[in-house]
């Protein structure tokens, strides 16, 4: 009801779709679009679609359909197999079929991989600065040292792998 | 084509069936993760700490510590 109160306000052309201004040279009776209709689909949880595959058929495949409503014992096996490609696409055996595509996608994550690499490898010699020198060989040793002189992770970790008699690491 | 009819297949039971599959695999996949973190990582830590203790003197610690000069409340001298 508010609906037709809109339309009043609003006007009818600026509301009417193109169904609709079409509908109006019709007298009233609009064609069904092909999206409204059922659709046949290959799918494996569908074995039975709604519609046949092919929706118009030759005037070959009408004869056929013809001879299909008699004894299905006089159709030679060619007969039987265009009947099953009128009514659907693929087999499941068609449809369940495994592509190359796994190999497309391998080689597109690969290259992207080093690709990056190599922007990595770019930003790090033209862009960043130098490390801070609590990475120089002398400054991670002190701290090595230290960190064994506290006796750091005695049981399992790196004061466990340490020789504390010969001062070396163990073997 | 109709020389020799294919065996009929599996009509009824298929979710059953795959449902007793995994489940039987979930459980035996989980349990035997459990079981191989138990006998990989903890009873060898459990293990790695007895044998630590056992034999473990604190003071000679300490004492290896401070002459080390990372204590600051006890200096070496």
């Amino acid at each position: 009801m508010l609906a037709s109160r809109v339309f009043s306000l609003v006007g009818r052309r600026s509301i009417s779709t193109s169904l609709c201004l079409r509908a109006h040279g019709h007298a009233g009776v609009v064609k069904a679009e092909d999206y409204t209709l059922p659709v046949y689909v290959d799918r494996r949880d569908v074995p039975l679609p709604e519609v046949a595959f092919v929706r118009d058929l030759s005037a070959q495949q009408r004869a056929l359909k013809e001879k299909e409503k008699a004894s299905w014992s006089a159709l030679s096996v060619d007969e039987k197999v265009e009947l099953y490609r009128i009514k659907f696409n693929e087999t499941y055996a068609e449809m369940n079929k495994g592509t190359n595509e796994w190999k497309t996608i391998l080689g597109g994550v690969l290259f992207f991989l080093g690709l990056t690499g190599l922007i990595l490898i770019w930003q790090k010699h033209f862009m960043y600065g130098p490390v801070p020198h609590t990475f120089s060989d002398e400054w991670v040793s002190a701290q090595t040292k230290r960190m064994l002189d506290m006796r750091v992770n005695p049981v399992q970790g790196i004061t466990a792998q340490w020789d504390f008699d010969k001062n070396e690491w163990k073997k | 084509m109709s020389a020799a009819l294919l065996p009929k297949p599996q009509m009824r039971g298929l979710l059953a069936r795959r449902m007793k599959f995994h489940l039987l695999g979930a459980f035996v996949v989980s349990m035997g993760c459990a079981a191989l973190y138990k006998f990989a990582v903890a009873e060898p830590r459990k293990q790695a700490y007895a044998d630590f203790y056992r034999s473990y003197d604190p003071m000679k610690d300490f004492e290896a510590m401070k002459a080390a000069g990372v204590l600051e409340s006890a200096p070496p001298k």
